[in-house]
């Protein structure tokens, strides 16, 4: 473990980010803040995204380790103790000095600090909180500012960086308690989902009191989240989605992060993951856990124990479509919202568009067509007073065709499709010269 | 069809509303052109209309009044835009707007043709302003100003500035409209100013401070290491971040 002694800020910035790039919680949303006009910042509710990286992630806060040392073996961790990187700290005054000159520039909306653990979690989280500390009142930071609470530091050290940041967060590494110990057999489950109870409860009390004292201080006021390892362990997608359904309903967490694996590490524990990471599988999460949060779905809706994967071709509405083709077609200008958000190719805004412009006048095709519906997904599901656009058979293997004909860039082969079908009328492009012969027919007209 | 040729400004496009509707010609038979934007063609009658403030006080009281904050928000956001047709499209949104008994509820009515441009108008403005918010890269100079230069394709310095001002109220800043030629400027602790007319010092914009390069660098270094390379996906860059914002971004400048 090389430890360099007088490192220059460049240097430690590089290696903290690159330890912290695997931690994909990236947003900056979930409260608005006005500035008080003698310091500098404030927050956004939507979040902004300030730049994009080149795998295609949003940078919207400077992502940083305080340190990267760590006591900690976790398998699938790049910053686990018996990996022989370069290890590095940063000085709270460090920290404090790179967030405001970036926000000053806007080049960031905040910042986000987790740390690797360095002697022990109540150490390493005192650590945190001067930097948070400083940060907030000599700086008089009123960014975006989002913490990683240590597993296994001591309440009243959560409860006092609860006081200054915006977001806190715990990771839950892997879905389930096995997979934690096989993969961290230093964390347990037990670690993480106490200090996640114990922001739960400060946020709701927090809340009550601003109900009563409205200039009383906020605890975590853009709530708290989570991130889980995907392919890392041999967990299906249903039971994924369940353990997520489980922490928005017990938690009241405000979003679950879904990272895929990335092999970092060589580990007789790791999958080898020939194809690289499950970027298709993540994505698919991803929908899932935007249907379950806004249209209304259960998991037990989407997947169950006898399908306990997403279709690889489909999107899961669309797939839950088509399994219940019974529910359509349904009538534009009648159903209620949630009837209407069920519809592939309708979202919430257009769901909402609808329903309000129906109250001022019929809706035709053309208008859905201006609300941003997608028509090529959703004619197959819907009338519009009383007739659909084209004549189709409400039938599960014809509207798949068709649907998959419009469909999303999927990676080629993943269908188990390697071969393609030629006609004479592809453009093959298949060169040669025409004879001697060949020219002296054209000319005299024999060809 | 007459064709009331307005200004390029909200004061302009106002006085255009109030003098269409003055005319007593009929609304199907009015339409609303900026001046520089749209051919001449031929069986129109072309009335060039003057701003006045006055007049153009009125339509903004009656639009608020009858439609609602809201509505005059997205109206006026609509009007930052640049395209030609956004002076008929609000004409014809105020007149349905007023006729309705309920005139704030006037842009939830997307079935009608202009209201429909309305809002998709005051939409596209929207998600340009969201974008620079992000997009927008401070450098500072010498003598402490923070200066930055955009090239937008609809007029969206009014609607930045506010969100700057409150962001940086301690700081002396500059954004800089390349296309239009127009200053948003800011004072510390005073308030924001849009300034016409002014060219810009291309020495004093070179002169950056001592600790702006080092910033650079570290900015830049930031932006690389922080991408993981198996994930590698250009073209979802792309499409997150059009190449016609990088001209003005530190981490895409390569020097």
């Amino acid at each position: 473990m090389k430890i360099q002694e007088n490192m220059g800020v460049y240097d430690k910035l590089q290696i903290l980010s690159d330890a912290a790039k695997y931690d994909v919680a990236c947003t900056s949303s979930g409260i608005d803040r006005k500035g008080d006009g003698k310091g500098i910042g404030n927050a956004v509710a939507g979040g902004i995204c300030h730049s994009f990286s080149a795998d295609g992630r949003c940078i919207s806060l400077l992502k940083i380790l305080f340190t990267n040392e760590c006591i900690f073996d976790c398998k699938y961790c790049i910053n686990r103790s018996s990996n022989d990187i370069p290890r590095a700290s940063f000085t709270p005054d460090e920290v404090c000095e790179l967030t405001m000159g970036f926000y000053k520039r806007n080049y960031i909306e905040g910042l986000f600090l987790s740390s690797g653990i360095l002697y022990s979690p109540n150490y390493t989280m005192e650590f945190i909180y001067q930097t948070i500390y400083k940060l907030r009142n000599e700086h008089r930071f009123q960014g975006y500012i989002h913490v990683k609470a240590i597993p296994g530091a001591d309440q009243q050290l959560i409860n006092k960086v609860g006081y200054l940041v915006d977001r806190m967060s715990v990771n839950l590494e892997l879905p389930t308690a096995e997979g934690l110990k096989k993969m961290a057999p230093h964390k347990n489950r037990k670690n993480i989902l106490r200090p996640m109870r114990q922001i739960q409860t400060g946020i709701k009390e927090s809340k009550n009191e601003i109900a009563i004292y409205r200039n009383a201080p906020k605890f975590v006021p853009a709530g708290q989240s989570t991130q889980m390892i995907i392919g890392a362990t041999p967990e299906n997608d249903f039971q994924i989605v369940s353990v997520a359904e489980s922490l928005y309903t017990n938690f009241s967490l405000k979003r679950v992060f879904y990272s895929a694996f990335v092999k970092v590490n060589e580990d007789k524990n790791l999958p080898a993951l020939p194809g690289g990471p499950p970027l298709l599988r993540e994505h698919r999460l991803y929908q899932a856990d935007w249907l379950l949060r806004f249209y209304g779905f259960k998991a037990q809706e989407l997947l169950s124990e006898e399908r306990p994967n997403f279709n690889i071709l489909l999107d899961p509405k669309c797939d839950w479509a088509l399994r219940h083709l019974e529910n359509f077609p349904i009538e534009i200008n009648r159903a209620d919202y949630f009837t209407l958000l069920r519809i592939p190719g309708i979202g919430t805004k257009s769901a909402q568009r609808i329903v309000s412009a129906r109250k001022l006048g019929r809706i035709t095709f053309n208008d859905l067509k201006k609300m941003g519906v997608v028509l090529k997904r959703a004619l197959y599901f819907i009338t519009c007073n009383g007739r659909m656009m084209y004549q189709t058979k409400i039938e599960e293997d014809y509207i798949t065709r068709n649907l998959l004909n419009v469909k999303e860039k999927l990676p080629q082969g993943i269908d188990g499709v390697n071969y393609k079908q030629i006609s004479l009328f592809d453009d093959m492009k298949f060169h040669s010269n025409p004879t001697s012969t060949d020219t002296w027919k054209i000319t005299t007209g024999q060809m | 069809m007459t064709v009331f040729v307005c200004q390029d400004s909200i004061e302009g496009i106002f006085t255009g509303v109030y003098d269409g509707w003055d005319s007593r010609l009929g609304h199907s038979k009015v339409q609303l052109g900026v001046a520089g934007m749209d051919n001449i063609e031929l069986f129109m009658n072309y009335i060039f209309v003057d701003s006045d403030i006055e007049k153009s006080y009125k339509v903004t009281r009656t639009i608020c009044n009858r439609m609602g904050g809201e509505v005059y928000g997205w109206i006026c956001q609509a009007l930052l835009s640049n395209d030609k047709e956004k002076a008929n499209a609000v004409y014809h949104t105020i007149v349905a707007g007023l006729s309705l008994k309920n005139g704030k509820k006037i842009m939830d009515y997307l079935t009608h043709p202009n209201v429909c441009k309305v809002f998709e108008l005051s939409r596209n403005v929207e998600n340009e302003v969201h974008h620079y918010k992000g997009f927008v890269r401070f450098q500072e100079l010498c003598n402490g100003v923070l200066f930055s230069a955009i090239k937008p394709s609809n007029n969206v310095l009014t609607a930045l500035a506010p969100h700057f001002a409150e962001r940086l109220p301690i700081e002396n800043w500059v954004i800089y409209d390349e296309v239009r030629k127009l200053f948003a400027v800011h004072e510390a602790n005073k308030r924001w100013a849009i300034v016409v007319g002014e060219h810009i010092n291309k020495e004093m914009i070179n002169n950056l401070s001592a600790h702006e390069r080092e910033f650079q660098r570290l900015w830049k270094g930031f932006c690389n290491s922080i991408s993981i390379h198996e994930r590698e996906n250009k073209n979802l860059q792309r499409q997150n971040l059009p190449i016609r914002f990088r001209d003005n971004m530190v981490e895409f400048i390569i020097k």
